[in-house]
């Protein structure tokens, strides 16, 4: 295992992970000082109230969300940990949540040169047509895009996404599921460890294509085992979401696992 | 907020569908039970899983009841999986406190809480430091599930009254709810009709959303308020009621 990982290669401003774990449980800023980066809570320009409640349906090992993008906003996210993130020591990665290229252009270009983002990472839906928008935002900045596209359709796009300028394909969002609550239909993103499967066979086709950007894995991480299942499957690097949630630290954990791994003498 | 494993000694019904759970003994490679009985105050939480399986998944939130030197009790909805999971010996994995402490000013001498069915159990720890604090303690259950009265302190008053009473509200110094939407629009109706204006700080409402990380990560239990988004787990769970009142 590499101790630097470039998830934006040939690009003319470098996105270097020192350890493949990335925290991507939400939040702006993270205690862990070993992990290879951070990627944000999903934030859109104007402050988001969100999904209304209930926005957590529980289902048998896992659960089911909507938060609806709820989030600060841009604006008093930037104030709140703009020092913090001057500071980090691990390259910021602020996730666009999906609101399509209009508003990402606008929130790329106001992200630009915030000391200590590393790169931004758009969270696309299969609404969204997602070549077009990375070619805007690829105009708008040079920081390095991360795509992170939906279980439900990431292999029909990856090759697609690559080409518009995507210097990474994060495999990728939160599978869409549904539940019948009191008579209606519920939706929301499940999380859970047995979406590590399916994120795992769609890391390993897209890996399959040989295409020119790096894969980031995302489902279903709960230990360096299933990291490491990722890593093997063709991803240079895994995110961490809900593991989080339920056990603070395991991302921590698994990174210095991997960590005392690479150092073994062989 | 701190990792705890705590043994539970027991897991009962408190009364209709709030549950009890107790912890002592705690593993002594981790921090103590006594010290999460010191660390909790009323108005907080914990988040508690059971480490040796993912079902359910989700840590659950467990309610501050009460504490002792060693010990600390927690209610649940009776019905939660965790309930029917723990027995008795069982270690717990338990992070602690969350949330923000429920504190009342010094000139804050007659407290009024009240509580919807058995969300009234949110607030008997609350009860109990005010009365230790020597406040004068008036505790209404609104709903079914009226709250046992042999449970609680004899110097807290306590009504099961469905009204919410303009007598007790212009008693009140302070007042703090636990309940629904509705029950929180009409106490500031009722509060407004008492004492003409609803002041900020008088009264605060508990937001009992879904708390998935307790950390302030997920964002699953945000709550608009005046001042913009809030987060339940980590600026509440309780919110002054005007913040609140005015966006929902």
């Amino acid at each position: 295992m590499p101790h630097q990982i470039e998830l934006a290669p040939s690009w003319k401003r470098s996105l270097t992970i020192s350890n493949p774990i990335i925290f991507a449980a939400g939040g702006y800023t993270t205690e862990a000082t070993n992990i290879g980066a951070l990627v944000t809570l999903p934030t859109t320009l104007h402050t988001r109230v969100g999904a209304p409640m209930p926005r957590v349906i529980e289902i048998p090992g896992g659960v089911l969300m909507r938060t609806g993008a709820a989030n600060p906003g841009w604006t008093r996210v930037l104030r709140e940990h703009r020092r913090a993130w001057e500071q980090s020591q691990m390259p910021i990665i602020v996730a666009f949540a999906a609101q399509g290229a209009r508003e990402w252009v606008t929130l790329a270009a106001q992200i630009e040169n915030v000391a200590g983002i590393g790169g931004i990472e758009l969270h696309f839906n299969p609404a969204l047509d997602a070549a077009e928008a990375i070619r805007a935002v690829r105009a708008a900045t040079e920081l390095p895009i991360l795509a992170k596209l939906d279980l439900d359709n990431a292999r029909e796009i990856a090759a697609d996404c690559a080409a518009a300028g995507a210097n990474a394909l994060v495999i990728g969002r939160a599978p869409r599921g549904m539940k019948i609550v009191d008579g209606k239909t519920w939706y929301g993103r499940l999380y859970a460890p047995s979406v590590l499967p399916l994120a795992l066979r769609a890391v390993a086709e897209i890996a399959g294509m040989k295409l020119d950007a790096p894969l980031v894995a995302c489902g279903g991480v709960h230990s360096a085992e299933d990291a490491r299942a990722f890593l093997a499957a063709g991803a240079c690097a895994v995110e961490i979401d809900s593991a989080e949630w339920i056990e603070p630290g395991i991302a921590a954990r698994i990174a210095a696992e991997l960590e005392s791994q690479t150092n073994e003498p062989r | 907020m701190k990792p705890y494993l705590c043994r539970v000694i027991e897991n009962r019904i408190l009364w209709a569908d709030a549950q009890l759970l107790i912890f002592d003994a705690p593993d002594p490679s981790t921090s103590s039970g006594q010290g999460l009985a010191r660390a909790l105050r009323p108005g907080q939480f914990a988040l508690a899983r059971d480490a040796t399986t993912r079902e359910p998944y989700l840590r659950r939130a467990l309610w501050l009841y009460q504490t002792e030197e060693t010990r600390v009790a927690f209610t649940l909805p009776a019905h939660d999986p965790l309930v029917a999971r723990v027995r008795v010996g069982d270690l717990l994995d338990l992070l602690a406190p969350l949330g923000r402490v429920i504190e009342f000013g010094a000139n804050a001498r007659r407290i009024l809480l009240i509580g919807e069915g058995t969300r009234v159990a949110q607030l008997i720890a609350l009860a109990h430091a005010a009365i230790t604090q020597a406040r004068e303690v008036v505790l209404v259950n609104r709903g079914e599930n009226i709250f046992p009265a042999h449970l609680l302190s004899p110097e807290i008053e306590y009504r099961a009254d469905d009204a919410l009473s303009a007598e007790l509200i212009a008693w009140a110094d302070a007042i703090v709810a636990s309940g629904s939407s509705e029950l929180y629009r009409a106490l500031a109706e009722a509060i407004r009709a008492a004492r003409y204006r609803l002041e900020p700080g008088f009264a605060r409402v508990i937001v009992d959303a879904p708390m998935p990380c307790g950390d302030g990560l997920c964002y699953a239990c945000a709550v608009e308020t005046t001042r913009g988004i809030k987060l339940a787990c980590a600026d509440g769970p309780a919110f002054d009621l005007i913040e609140l009142e005015r966006k929902h």
